[in-house]
């Protein structure tokens, strides 16, 4: 489809309508009644004492695990409480996703992996509480709409975070999150235009001289490194780092 | 924050935007007033619910139409609230897209765009504005209303064709 037709079409579509719908046929028989809040009242009670049921069977569960679980104790005993924990959270979202339907499992697992994906941004506060040190996207500019979100945990304790987010013209940026092994960061940063130092670490800047718009940075601290790159000034990335 | 706050921020909320939201979901729904009423109060609750994640009061409107948007594809996950779509193939001929003249210049004024409108089945009005009007690109649609994306393209291009043939054959008085 011709984007000069598509963007024309938006234009005038919304320029001739405005935020006059009723002009449309199509709403006609659309009715403007008073709604009901005392029902969303009920409708809140209701699910906040589903949710609580859901919680107290999933902690119903948990306790059978430990309380049967023989080889937990040997993992103990045996100095390997991280990968017990690990793999008692992984038990968790296991048990947890069999009491949600499908629209509310955000979180997965495959053999050493938990996997948190969204592609809501009101789930941003469950996916700091899946990673705490998540790095906070609040400062990307508002023409970018949130697209996803991937969390993955590995069963050593590191993380992986990636967001995707899209501008009105599929122009990309991608930030992702990745710690930074015990034996430390092993590569090195070429072609970079900037640096800049702050308390926990080093950004390094690769803007892009050729104009098109596309620039990039990493940041590197003893704990995590975070790349930003897609369709954002040098600025808007400094903004994003929180140094100016 | 306590409730009763919550509720009265709520009704502000829906003072301000319900008869747009209404709108919106209505045409999510195709024109089905009891779908429509469903989803708003799931999404009134869902708001409710979420009100302390609001952070900034100038995105109140998109926040909402956010949540209505997401319950709407949690309305029409259910095997059972499908949507009905008739697909049917498009024609070979029926746009190729580099050869086409840009057909909107004619568009001149809102009584044309109305009666464009007119031509339109219903489901290809639904189509229509919530890819034109509400800004919903078209994979989007397809994932909200769990339909198949071909199915919206050929529905969202056949619409097009209407327009098309209407202006570039002198349907005009």
């Amino acid at each position: 489809m011709s984007n000069d037709i598509k963007k024309n079409l938006k234009l005038k579509t919304k320029a001739y309508l405005k935020d006059n719908l009723d002009d449309l046929d199509f709403f006609q028989d659309l009715k403007y009644n008073e709604t009901n809040f005392l029902n969303i009242e009920q409708k809140c009670k209701e699910k906040k004492r589903k949710m609580n049921l859901r919680y107290l069977a999933i902690a119903a569960s948990i306790m059978a695990i430990f309380i049967l679980s023989s080889t937990f104790a040997v993992l103990i005993a045996n100095g390997s409480v991280d990968a017990a924990k690990f793999r008692l959270e992984q038990q968790l979202v296991k048990l947890k996703n069999q009491f949600t339907n499908n629209e509310e499992k955000n979180k997965s697992i495959n053999e050493n992996n938990i996997i948190f994906e969204t592609n809501n941004y009101y789930d941003m506060d469950q996916a700091r509480g899946f990673f705490p040190s998540l790095f906070n996207t609040d400062k990307v500019p508002s023409r970018f709409d949130f697209k996803s979100l991937k969390i993955t945990k590995s069963v050593d304790g590191s993380f992986t975070a990636s967001f995707i987010y899209n501008d009105d013209n599929n122009g990309l940026l991608t930030i992702n999150q990745e710690s930074i092994p015990q034996e430390g960061f092993s590569g090195s940063f070429i072609n970079t235009t900037d640096e800049i130092k702050t308390e926990s670490g080093t950004i390094y800047f690769f803007e892009n001289s050729f104009g098109d718009g596309t620039n990039a940075a990493s940041y590197l601290t003893s704990a995590y490194i975070t790349d930003i790159s897609g369709v954002i000034t040098i600025k808007e990335i400094k903004e994003l780092y929180n140094v100016k | 924050m306590k409730q009763s706050k919550k509720f009265y921020i709520l009704e502000n909320i829906y003072q301000l935007y319900g008869n747009d939201l209404k709108k919106f979901i209505y045409s999510l729904t195709r024109k089905d007033e009891f779908v429509t009423e469903e989803i708003l109060q799931n999404t009134m609750v869902a708001a409710l619910s979420g009100l302390n994640r609001l952070r900034d009061k100038n995105k109140m409107k998109s926040w909402i139409f956010a949540i209505a948007k997401a319950e709407a594809k949690r309305y029409y996950a259910n095997p059972n609230n499908k949507i009905l779509f008739e697909y049917s193939e498009l024609e070979n001929n029926m746009f190729q897209i580099s050869e086409i003249d840009d057909f909107t210049k004619k568009i001149e004024n809102k009584e044309i765009l109305i009666t464009l409108f007119n031509l339109l089945s219903d489901q290809e009005k639904q189509i229509y504005l919530l890819h034109y009007y509400y800004d919903l690109p078209l994979k989007e649609i397809a994932e909200t209303l769990n339909i198949n994306y071909n199915t919206v393209r050929s529905i969202h291009v056949r619409g097009l064709g209407k327009f098309r043939k209407f202006l570039m054959e002198g349907g005009l008085a």
